[in-house]
């Protein structure tokens, strides 16, 4: 029997006093679309970054198909957040692909990196603006590009933060077309604040603000979207009285 | 003007310049792009609580200077990496301890005080011979890194993060480049002083990265700017000197004349920039 993409057990995380993930359990299997949804500061890239072995969880185990992520590096694609990038950045757009294809002992030549690059790049729509410094980008081109990015290094889960934070409601829609795409041959996860929007595409959700709810459900029904967005409420409920939430975060968008 | 080139001493520092500008050129490229810039700074001031240190013992001042340059920087990266300090911080610390430490040490020698300040100032037109050889041997050593590491170099630089989970050596890269830096910093230490090195490590690449947007390209025009700037300081001082009378040491002529060359720059790509938006 294989072992899952991503398995989390009891996964606590604290910067200093403050936890960010408090025992975490989340279990993803082959084909397995999430979004994980949440208050800002509810500890969602932090979940992420666990899950790709850039934070060492401070209790709780992590294993990416079986194994410690730090032995698993390369069958995760990762697109961050594209608004920590340096724009002045001297790059061009296919060298920025490019990087998905630097994995541990693939050895290829550069005309086949080259081509690699293209193809994901193809995919997103973009094999246009391959020679473009990545300065000269809008936000949605960006975003599609660091996609491209993850993808050329033909990964088994793909993990994404906040994909479609500051793009409009076009380019967001494009960009969960192709994910949903991408979601018939590989494992997702992504997160995002933006509840109205992920709720209508993924496969199943998630709510993290410290602690995970997440109920298994392959369909994504209008309880879960109801528990979804009571959550916070929830929270309070249960005890974290100073973790009043932006209720707004819920109910405005989308 | 051209009968500057007749001098041995004057062909030598041509010669030294050129070797010098490639060098910083590819440092200079990598530091900026990885917004390190003030390492070289950092390192070549490191450097100097070995070249007392050799005072003191009576060792060579340079492999002093060399070991002191190689620790601190290995000291940064294995800080940076395991301790979470703060790069900027770290290099500031190391800028003023290996000062303090050159002075101190310094003052500790036997016999007469050394002079430091030599080393602080250099002087393109006294490079000893073997001091060419050494600066191409490290322009040979670093063309043959970027030959070999040119993408995983910049994937780290561009983005550390995603590097490491696509499987690059983030942490030996790190370490690499930061040697790398140290080593430049030290040759060049001798063949144009330590405010020179800061200079030529920092202001031809950010004048290319005015223009350039591609790290190659930036380390191309960046050792050509760097050539330049250096060439032309030599000949100007010299014709002031030869013509005028007029002694402008060539070391702080050649940073005076790259900073005037940046602020140009800076102001038209800034009206460059300006027009194509619109």
């Amino acid at each position: 029997m294989s072992s899952p993409p991503i398995l989390l057990r009891g996964v606590s995380y604290r910067y200093g006093e403050t936890p960010a993930l408090e025992s975490v359990d989340l279990r993803l299997d082959e084909g397995d679309y999430l979004g994980i949804i949440g208050p800002n500061a509810g500890g969602k890239t932090t979940l992420l970054k666990i899950v790709l072995g850039l934070l060492l969880p401070d209790s709780g185990t992590v294993e990416v198909f079986g194994r410690p992520p730090s032995e698993s590096r390369g069958v995760i694609g990762y697109v961050p957040q594209y608004a920590r990038f340096d724009a002045g950045f001297p790059i061009d757009v296919v060298d920025t692909v490019r990087m998905g294809r630097l994995g541990t002992g693939r050895k290829e030549s550069a005309r086949a990196a080259r081509e690699a690059a293209m193809r994901a790049l193809t995919s997103v729509d973009l094999a246009g603006l391959a020679g473009e410094p990545i300065g000269r980008l809008s936000g949605g081109q960006l975003q599609r590009v660091l996609i491209a990015r993850a993808l050329a290094s033909e990964p088994r889960i793909l993990l994404l933060d906040e994909p479609t934070a500051s793009v409009d409601t076009r380019v967001g829609r494009s960009v969960y077309e192709l994910l949903e795409g991408l979601s018939e041959r590989m494992t997702i996860v992504l997160v995002s604040h933006d509840i109205g929007v992920i709720s209508r595409h993924v496969k199943t959700i998630a709510c993290l603000n410290v602690r995970l709810h997440y109920h298994h459900s392959r369909e994504l029904t209008p309880e879960m979207v109801e528990a979804a967005y009571g959550c916070p409420v929830d929270l309070v409920a249960h005890g974290h009285p100073h973790r009043v939430l932006p209720a707004h975060d819920a109910g405005g968008s989308g | 003007m051209i009968g500057a080139m007749e001098y041995e001493f004057f062909q030598r520092a041509i010669v030294a310049g050129l070797l010098a500008a490639l060098a910083s050129g590819i440092i200079g490229t990598y530091v900026m792009a990885r917004r390190i810039v003030s390492i070289s700074g950092g390192l070549a001031h490191a450097a100097f609580g070995g070249i007392g240190l050799g005072y003191l013992l009576g060792f060579p001042p340079m492999a002093g200077a060399l070991g002191f340059g190689l620790l601190s920087a290995i000291g940064i990266g294995v800080a940076e990496l395991r301790l979470r300090q703060g790069l900027d911080t770290l290099i500031a610390m190391v800028w003023a301890v290996g000062m303090a430490l050159g002075i101190v040490f310094a003052s500790l020698a036997p016999g007469a005080t050394p002079d430091l300040l030599s080393y602080l100032f250099g002087n393109i037109l006294f490079v000893p011979p073997a001091y060419l050889w050494y600066t191409g041997g490290l322009d040979v050593l670093l063309l043959v890194v970027v030959a070999f590491l040119y993408r995983p170099l910049q994937a780290v630089a561009f983005d550390e993060e995603f590097s490491w989970v696509a499987g690059v050596p983030v942490a030996a890269l790190f370490l690499l480049i930061l040697g790398l830096t140290a080593l430049t910093v030290v040759v060049l230490i001798r063949v144009v002083g330590v405010i020179l090195v800061i200079a030529l490590l920092t202001i031809p690449a950010a004048i290319a990265r005015h223009w350039a947007h591609g790290l190659v390209r930036m380390m191309v025009m960046a050792t050509a700017i760097g050539a330049v700037c250096i060439t032309s300081g030599l000949f100007s001082s010299y014709a002031l000197s030869a013509g005028a009378d007029v002694n402008v040491p060539t070391g702080p002529f050649i940073i005076l004349l790259s900073a005037g060359l940046y602020g140009v720059s800076a102001f038209a790509h800034r009206f460059v920039g300006r027009r194509s938006r619109t």
